[in-house]
């Protein structure tokens, strides 16, 4: 029988690319959306990417709006540190220019994207922090020095420590055993990667996510080992214009549970003032 | 029939009348109550509740939502004895729904519907029944979209000199035991059939106009143990619920042709049937030859292995005519039959409930509809005030649970008639543009879909205008995100003052 026609996504999203600070930025824009709605503007977490991270919430929150997505630099420089990631931001938020934005950060994307709220409210109208966390603490430590003991010594062990730490033990449960391998393998981490893990050990922009003034989504997941909800919760007390929800997920929600991140974040950036500051939104329940 | 009198009934001039006493009509009623409002009357033509779980008693009936989900949340079920309860099992949860909600008062059996008239005069609706005559401030039509059997025209059909029966009229007196059994369609419906009876007949033969594509069930039996953590700790079953609700919404992401979630779907499908049928010609006859979610994407797990059967013929090919008892395929085979099961769905784009609906001036919801069916948040129609449409265009789902849907829908009805109460509002009646607004924003949002894209012809297309009417092209959460809360805007100028 004759295979089905080709089918495509109606819209092919543009890449583009900026040098900004002596290094060059890929980007990824949706295109015009169906209305007004600010536009977002999204930033990967460790060692990720566009395709590695928001493979789901990238095509599937364009439409009713614009979705832009950017894909952070190695800028190269043995240490690497906060600034030259919030640089690129920056840099590609400057260049695009939208008429209101709406930044959301995952994991480190998180931290490096409030922190640009904190220096810059003229570029972020409204902020969303998935997983994000203000100040590394022991708990992380603990699990930063267990990776960095075991990458080169227990390659597969290290991979399979990463995955544990980043699903919930639901997700894992129910996963077929083949699945679970291909997480597993994918849990690897280039010079770059490894230069963001380091970086990740000495987080602090407690002062910076003071100053965030935008409309704020702080969202947690209830079952994050990686980036426990209290470091969201942290958040959303010292930003004083953030709401806080919790997805039922472990660190890699953007995986785990993309549908529910794409409800949470499209129902955020349609009216960021639904729910006044300081309110606690609860989950939907189906 | 005589049409019995209503003067006796206390529920014969009411402020809401529903009609249809499926999980739509029953969710709407067990809201109601909880609101306190009990001034309501559930119209049913059967004479019992239940829907479609009353209808379709097909052997192997059963959902294909896995249960924890394909039920109410406001009235979880800690019982369900596997992830796909059987039919039945889902029938007596619904009747159990009604009997805690004490909704037995207002139901009325063997009350089908033969008009509702809009009376712009008293400003309420008159519905006539077999059961006599109810009025309303407001109709509320909870009617379905898989309600009425779609028979196809199939020439010479009379004369079959065997059975021929509907799937969801199905007769338990009719013996298959040793029978030539023909199968016509390849739907949701018929890959429940055709395993659950292609052993006791002498032979079975399917007629596949388009090959579906099927996923593995993964059904299974819930333990003692899961039942009583379900029944001790309710957040289990919310855990569960969640996680199969953002499962569904999930697999909507290969509906909207992203190509790497696609292509996923796809070789899920195929790697099932693969695993199942080694015969390379069959293989080939039960490969689509259209684009992945562009139909309902069944789950079975013993269809598949019963076309390997000596005793089951797959003809690729329609029911085309009847030929003195013997069945002719399109392809030109015929085939001597004892009976002929019509596993061919519903009338769905052309509602048979929309010509029995009159607005204002008399016009009805059909001609109304003439183009093709259309309502304001998938609810409300201008020109048919104080109207409700529960489950009716724009709410089918490929993907996720109708019964989110229908709740969300009802929490609508009810923030409508909150705010008609609080405004003093005799009307809510939307305005014209909107619907038509709402209808063209989801017509847009259907083209970036394997519905309208995906090159086939399916039951969720209305080929009046091409549109897919009856489906929501989008996550089930955004129908509760974006209809769920009532709004009174496209409203507000359609109103009159109660009493001006």
């Amino acid at each position: 029988m004759a295979s089905p026609a080709p089918t495509t996504l109606v819209a092919e999203p543009i890449t583009r690319r900026l040098p900004v600070g002596g290094v060059e930025v890929t980007y990824h824009d949706s295109g015009a959306g169906r209305t007004d709605l600010p536009t977002i503007v999204l930033v990967h977490g460790t060692g990720g990417s566009t395709d590695t991270h928001y493979p789901f919430i990238f095509p599937m929150l364009a439409g009713p709006q614009r979705v832009l997505s950017i894909d952070l630099a190695d800028p190269g420089s043995p240490i690497l540190e906060l600034r030259q990631l919030e640089e690129q931001v920056i840099g590609v938020l400057e260049e695009v220019r939208a008429d209101s934005v709406t930044l959301v950060g995952y994991s480190l994307g998180a931290v490096v994207a409030t922190s640009v709220a904190g220096q810059r409210s003229d570029l972020v109208d409204n902020l969303i922090t998935i997983a994000g966390w203000a100040k590394t603490d022991g708990h992380q430590l603990l699990r930063n020095n267990i990776w960095r003991r075991t990458k080169n010594s227990a390659p597969v062990a290290c991979a399979e420590f990463s995955a544990f730490t980043a699903y919930s033990p639901g997700f894992l449960r129910q996963l077929p055993a083949e699945y679970q391998s291909f997480l597993v393998d994918a849990m690897k981490y280039d010079d770059f990667g490894c230069r963001q893990m380091d970086l990740n050990r000495k987080i602090d922009i407690t002062d910076l996510a003071g100053k965030v003034t935008a409309d704020t989504l702080v969202i947690a997941c209830r079952d994050d080992y990686m980036v426990p909800p209290h470091h969201s919760r942290e958040l959303f007390s010292i930003i004083d214009n953030a709401r806080y929800t919790e997805v039922r997920s472990g660190h890699g929600v953007v995986l785990e549970r993309p549908a529910e991140l794409v409800h949470v974040i499209s129902v955020f950036n349609a009216a960021p003032r639904a729910h006044p500051a300081g309110t606690m939104i609860a989950e939907l329940k189906p | 029939m005589i049409a019995a009198s209503t003067k006796t009934d206390p529920l014969a001039d009411v402020d809401i009348i529903i009609v249809g006493a499926g999980f739509s009509g029953i969710g709407m009623g067990v809201r109601l109550k909880e609101q306190r409002t009990d001034s309501f009357v559930i119209l049913e033509r059967a004479d019992s509740l239940g829907g479609s779980w009353r209808d379709n008693t097909y052997p192997g009936v059963a959902c294909d939502v896995p249960s924890p989900l394909y039920s109410f949340s406001f009235q979880t079920n800690p019982e369900w004895s596997r992830l796909f309860a059987p039919g039945q099992e889902i029938w007596q949860y619904l009747q159990k729904v009604a009997d805690d909600a004490t909704l037995g008062e207002h139901l009325r059996f063997g009350a089908e519907m033969s008009s509702a008239v809009w009376d712009g005069d008293s400003e309420r609706w008159v519905v006539t029944t077999t059961a006599g005559t109810f009025t309303g401030r407001y109709l509320i039509s909870a009617m379905g979209h898989l309600t009425d059997p779609k028979l196809p025209d199939i020439p010479g059909i009379g004369e079959f000199s065997g059975t021929v029966m509907h799937s969801a009229r199905w007769n338990p007196d009719v013996d298959l035991d040793g029978k030539r059994v023909g199968v016509v369609g390849t739907g949701a419906s018929a890959i429940q059939v055709v395993p659950s009876i292609a052993s006791k007949v002498e032979h079975l033969v399917l007629f596949q106009r388009t090959a579906p594509y099927i996923v593995a069930r993964q059904d299974f039996e819930f333990t003692e143990v899961q039942k009583k953590q379900f029944r001790r700790d309710p957040d289990a079953i919310s855990e569960l619920r969640q996680s199969i609700f953002w499962l569904g919404e999930y697999s909507f992401a290969a509906r909207r042709l992203v190509p790497a979630y696609l292509e996923e779907a796809r070789r899920e499908a195929l790697s099932h049937m693969q695993s199942q049928i080694e015969d390379p010609l069959l293989r080939d006859l039960l490969t689509p030859d259209y684009e992945i979610g562009c139909k309902r994407i069944l789950r079975s797990d013993d269809f598949y292995p019963t076309l390997t059967r000596d005793n089951v013929t797959l003809e690729p090919s329609a029911l085309a005519r009847v030929d003195s008892g013997r069945a002719v395929s399109s392809a030109g085979r015929g085939f001597d039959l004892d009976v002929l099961i019509l596993a061919t769905g519903f009338e769905t784009w052309d509602l048979p409930s929309s010509y029995l609906i009159h607005g204002r001036n008399g016009e009805t919801l059909a001609e109304h509809w003439s183009s093709g069916m259309q309502a304001y948040n998938s609810t409300t129609v201008h020109g048919f005030p104080n109207l409700f449409l529960l489950n009716g265009p724009a709410t089918s789902l490929g993907h996720n649970s109708l019964i989110f849907m229908i709740e969300a829908q009802i929490d609508y009805v009810l923030g409508a008639l909150r705010w008609a109460d609080a405004s003093r509002r005799a009307i809510v009646e939307v305005e014209e543009s909107a619907e038509g607004r709402y209808a063209d924003l989801l017509h847009a949002q259907a083209q970036e879909t394997a519905l309208l894209r995906g090159g086939c012809d399916s039951w969720y297309l209305d080929p009046r205008n091409g549109k897919a009417t009856l489906s929501w092209p989008n996550f089930a959460h955004s129908f509760r995100d974006q209809c769920a809360t009532f709004d009174p805007a496209p409203y507000a100028d359609q109103a009159v003052e109660l009493g001006a």
